[in-house]
This record gives C-alpha cells, structure tokens and sequence, in this order.
C-alpha cells in the first residue's frame, strides 16, 4: 500500500521536536556508512566521532567551547531567519568583530589597563553591527539582494583579514608566520575550567539563546520578527519592512561580531587568518537545527559542536579527511529539512 | 604595451567566464522555472572533485568533464527532491547543499590533493582561429569554453523559441495556473534543477580538468556564488550573461591586467574585488524595484504542492 503526504489540519509540535531528532538518527547512520565506504570499521568510527570526546571531562570542555560561538551566533541568526532576512554573511561579521577588537591590543601589546578588555568586547560588538549594516543599507537604500551582498563581504572580511595577520598586524616576532601577537593577560577573557579551554566568553553566549527568546516574546521588536513570516499581516500591522531588515541585520551582525572576539580574547588569543574555519556556516546549520528557536539553538549548538569536536578526534585516530566534519554538518542539514516534511504534513497510506 | 599582451589578457577573461558562465546559465533556468537553488558553490565543488578523481584514475580529462556533469546532475536532483517533493525551504536547502558540496569534496579529494593531470587539450577552430584579433581571444580555447559560449545562445533559444522553454517559464511565474493547464510543474522543476546541477558540475570539472589540471580544497573561491549574483544582474535574461561573466571575470583576473599595465596593487585588495564588483554590480541593477520586480520569476523561492 503506498504512502503519500497528507496536509495535517495544524503544524504537529510534536515533529517540531521530534524532527530534529530524527535527523541526528539518519545523519548518524549516513556517517556510519560514509566511514564504511571510505574503509574503517562503522562501529569504530560512530565511537571516535560521537561518543569518545564525552569520555574524558576535556572533552566536555571542547565541547562546551566549540558549541559557544555557534550558540552566540545562531541565536542572532534566528532572528534574521524568523525575519526573513537571510544574513549569511556571519562569517564575515565574525572575522569584522575579531578585527576591530584586536586593533587595541595590537596597538597596545603592553598594556595592562582595567578597561582594555571591556572596550575590546565594545568594539568586537560595532565591528560585527558596521559590518552588518553594509548589507542592511545596500538592501534597505538600493534593494539589493542581502543573501549575496552579505556573502560577497565574507570574502572581502577574509581578504582584509589575510591583509591583516600577514602585513602590518604580524608579529614581529613570529619568525614569519602569519598572526598578531599573542594577547595579554589583561586582553584576555579568563579562563574559567582549569587546564581547558573554556572560559567566561563562552558562559555569557550561551546566555544570549534565553535573552533572545525573552525579547521575541515580550518586546514589540520581537513581535515584528515573528509577523515577519506573513507580508499581509506585516503590512495591515503597519510594520515598516527596512525597520525590521535593520533591526535583524544589526542584532544578528553584533552578536556574530561579539563572537569572533570572544573567540580571539579567548581559546584562540591571537587574531590568526585561520580565525573562522566556517564558523559562519556552521551556526546557520545551528539556527535551523533549533528550528529557529532560540532555545532550541542551544542542544544544537552542542551536537553541532560534538560533531566537530569528533571530526577532529576521528581525524587523528583514524586519519580521516579533516573535512568530515563540515561533511557531517551537511548531511546533517539535509536530513533535518527532509524530517521537518513531518511537521506539516503526515505519512498516510492510501488504497488503489 | 602592445597589443599581443591585451589579444592574450582578453583570452584570459575569455577563458576566466567560462565556470561563471556555464553555473549562472543552468542557475538561470533552475530560477525561470520557480527554484532558487544556492547550492551553485557546493556543486562546483563535487563537479570539481569528481572530475579531478576521474580524469586522474582514467587519464582522460574528457571523463573528467563527464564525471562532473554526472555528479552535478545528482546534486541538482537531491535539491529538487527536498524543495519540490517535500517541500523544504530553498534557501535552507541550497545552503545545506553549498555546505555539503564543500565538506563532500573535502573528503573525497583528501588524498588526491597535489596530484597533477594532463588538463584538457586546447582544440583551435578551424578557419575561425585564424582570424586576427578574434581568433586567439575565442577561438583557440578548449571544448568547455565553446561549450559555455553555445550555452548562453542554446538558453535563450530554448527559452524564448521553444515549446518546453515556455512551459518552464510559465511554471516558474505561476505554478498554480500552469498546473491546471495541465501541465507538468514537478516534472518541469526536476528537469531545470538537474539541467542547474549538471552545468555547475561540468563548470566546477572545468576548473579542476582544464583552468587548473588539479585539485585543492576550496578551489572553486565564491565562482558559484558569483555565478547566482550573475543571474540576477543579468536580471534573468540569458544573454545579458555573458556581459556580467565577462565584467566579473575581467575583474577577477585584475591582477593580470594591472601588471600588464604597470601598475602596483595590493594583491588582498585585488583578491576582494570580484566580491565587491558583484556588489557594485547588484545595487546598480537592483536599484529600480520594479526592473527586479518585472524580471523576477514570480514564484521563485515558493514551493508549490498541487492539493488534490
């Protein structure tokens, strides 16, 4: 008897949740297959990816640290998508917050001042809002399309910062490679789990999933946001569109800016051109995962923080391709958009 | 400087908007018939793996070329699967797909980076590479780049003077209307997403069998996404490409030119101009909302499920 899609009379909140689930399962079982195919034992694979980092207090503590920038960044991402307003240009607001954060330390490598830190993270925050508002004005004055100018300035960020770490903002003392200096103690944000590396920064992003989901619930911005998905009901509403489109870039530029410092003042401690590795793309994996709710960014930001934290992990113990993990991630996403047919619609079987 | 600098600079930017070319020119039909596929980047970069392992492991960079258009063509259909069977957001899913385009050709080209190919053979037309001037800039090139070049004028033919080109065009403008007329939307929209795959997968075995005879990880650099910018300012006319291809590609091999002309710029900021031309490029076009408005394919980005 075959199956075909019936509308359901409502969304299920149920496969909301259950969605997301189901497509870790099916990602999980793709990964074993891919291990399979590129000739390693399954069983060893899924236990070097998924389970041997939870295995030792240290990787709870990668986990943890790599889960943090993309839960920073998803949640300012959620904002955007719910809007409509698709910045994919995080990657370059990240590397724009890193920049302009580092420019202090740089300029001051010695200095022990109290206030260097705080202004460093202000900083951070107008590196990634400027940088998101280049799209947010091209969109807003000229009505050019923000998913490909937010993407084109992802490379331009990528060429400045290139320009940055190998010419003037190189270490003297680095015997030619690429990087400032490291950063000082008073430049840096503590550490908070001995001998890890994770730190204060990362405790106060993951604080921004519940603070965005206060403010798409209780503020009119917010309440703009979640219109957003109707054009009619944004317009009878009297809501202006730039406004929002504004409003979204800002919000979700400034915290990916405040990420990429966060990350420079902390695990990292240099402004290095290596700095991104797909930070971008990776929260908004993280952000579609949560299914676009703040709280649902934070258990994603963590599996999507396992999954490259295992990436690694099965790169050194079993010599795979360091891009398994992005590889992972994909997949990742494809099975969630496949599942998320179950939301609106059900499996129902019908006769003839 | 004389002018055999420029014939060979301008067969540069000939040979430059090849990729762009070919991925704009399946991403503009993809479009036409309602799908925005994103995904342009990722499958460049399965066409430019697949290709690469080909023509290495059996030494014919023509297989290479047909391995990349194979590869692209299933990625276009996986795209089409989700968007138009079940209905998953476009901009999701071609996101999802750049994303896994980039970590798949990461993981299957790991091992082959560093291995060298003979690339394509260059194949002069006769007679025609003979002319002066022209010859050399068109037509001394290899089967790809005619390839591109007959694609932009087979589109617009396709397009504007077929009867399968009109029906896409309705699908993509109303689904809904054409649906009742009868006429096939998914099976429509299925064709123009493996048409779009295939042509970003041979553009992506372009680069890694003839552009450059090898493979690196992230070798296709933003070609595809400069492609989708493409589409736009071409506002979705066909051979409005090939101005755009040759202007981007122009800028892209900036560094060409400017030691050509004597000139000292810094390499990072010649690196970022193909980025900021496209911007430049896109406000300019976009400008004037109801230009956009009237090209756009109406129902493009919208799913579309016939209830029956």
């Amino acid at each position: 008897m075959p199956l075909r899609l019936q509308r359901r009379a409502r969304p299920s909140f149920a496969m909301r949740l259950g969605a997301p689930l189901l497509a870790v399962l099916v990602a999980a079982v793709i990964a074993c297959g891919l291990l399979a195919a590129s000739g390693k034992a399954p069983l060893d694979g899924f236990y070097a990816l998924f389970l041997a980092p939870l295995t030792q207090a240290s990787g709870w503590a990668d986990v943890l640290t790599k889960s943090a920038p993309l839960a920073l960044i998803g949640a300012g991402l959620v904002v955007a998508f719910r809007s409509r307003v698709w910045n994919i240009g995080a990657q370059g607001q990240y590397i724009a917050g890193a920049v302009l954060g580092s420019a202090l330390v740089v300029h001051m490598p010695e200095s022990s001042a109290g206030w260097l830190l705080p202004s460093m993270i202000v900083l951070g925050v107008i590196g990634g809002l400027l940088y998101a508002a280049i799209p947010a004005f091209l969109s807003t004055r000229f009505n050019a399309n923000v998913i490909l100018t937010s993407l084109m300035f992802d490379y331009v960020a990528l060429a400045g910062l290139h320009y940055l770490t190998f010419g003037p903002w190189r270490d003297p003392s680095s015997y030619g490679f690429p990087g400032s200096v490291s950063f000082q103690d008073a430049a840096s944000l503590p550490v908070i789990w001995a001998h890890t590396q994770f730190g204060l920064g990362a405790v106060f992003a993951f604080l921004a999933a519940p603070l965005i989901w206060i403010l798409l619930r209780s503020t009119l911005f917010g309440f703009q946001v979640r219109v957003s998905a109707s054009d009619e009901a944004s317009t009878y509403a009297g809501f202006s569109r730039p406004r929002v489109v504004w409003m979204a870039l800002l919000l979700s530029g400034a915290l990916a800016g405040l990420a990429g410092l966060m990350q420079v003042a902390g695990p990292i401690n240099q402004l290095r051109p290596d700095i991104y590795s797909e930070v971008g793309f990776s929260a908004i994996i993280v952000a579609y995962l949560g299914q676009l709710n703040p709280l649902g960014v934070l258990p994603a930001a963590l599996l999507v923080g396992l999954f490259s934290v295992g990436a690694n992990n099965a790169q050194i113990t079993l010599g795979l391709s360091s891009s398994l993990g992005q590889l992972l991630q994909g997949v990742l996403l494809f099975t969630l958009l496949a599942s998320n047919v179950l939301v609106n619609y059900r499996l129902a079987k019908v006769s003839s | 400087m004389n002018n055999a600098v420029w014939i060979s600079l301008l067969a540069g930017v000939v040979v430059a908007a090849t990729p762009l070319l070919l991925a704009a020119a399946g991403e503009l039909v993809c479009e036409r018939a309602g799908l925005l596929n994103l995904g342009v980047e990722g499958m460049m970069a399965v066409g430019a793996v697949c290709g690469f392992i080909a023509a290495f492991t059996s030494g014919n960079a023509y297989l290479g070329l047909l391995a990349g258009l194979v590869a692209g063509l299933l990625c276009g259909l996986l795209f089409a699967w989700l968007t138009v069977q079940l209905m998953a957001d476009q901009v999701a899913t071609g996101l999802a797909l750049t994303i896994l385009g980039h970590g798949l050709s990461g993981f299957i080209g790991h091992g082959y980076a560093g291995d060298s190919i003979t690339g394509l053979p260059a194949l002069p037309l006769p007679g025609l590479s003979d002319l002066p001037v022209l010859g050399p800039i068109l037509f001394q090139h290899t089967l790809p780049v005619y390839v591109a070049l007959a694609l932009v004028f087979g589109v617009h033919w396709f397009l504007s003077r077929t009867r399968a080109g009109l029906t896409l065009r309705s699908v993509g403008e109303d689904p809904k209307v054409s649906y009742s007329l009868g006429l096939r939307v998914n099976a429509t929209r299925y064709a123009a997403a493996a048409f779009g795959g295939a042509m970003a997968g041979f553009a992506g075995a372009f680069l890694s069998t003839s552009y450059t005879p090898m493979w690196a990880e992230g070798m296709v650099a933003g070609q595809g996404w400069i492609a989708v910018g493409l589409v736009v300012f071409a506002t979705w006319r066909p051979l409005r490409l090939l101005v755009g291809a040759w202007l981007f590609a122009g800028v892209g091999i900036g560094q060409l030119f400017s030691q050509a002309a004597g000139l000292d710029l810094n390499t990072y900021l010649l690196s970022a101009l193909p980025y900021l031309a496209v911007v430049v490029a896109l406000v300019l076009i976009s400008r004037d909302p109801l230009r956009i408005r009237l090209n756009t394919p109406a129902s493009l980005g919208r799913p579309f499920r016939a209830e029956t």
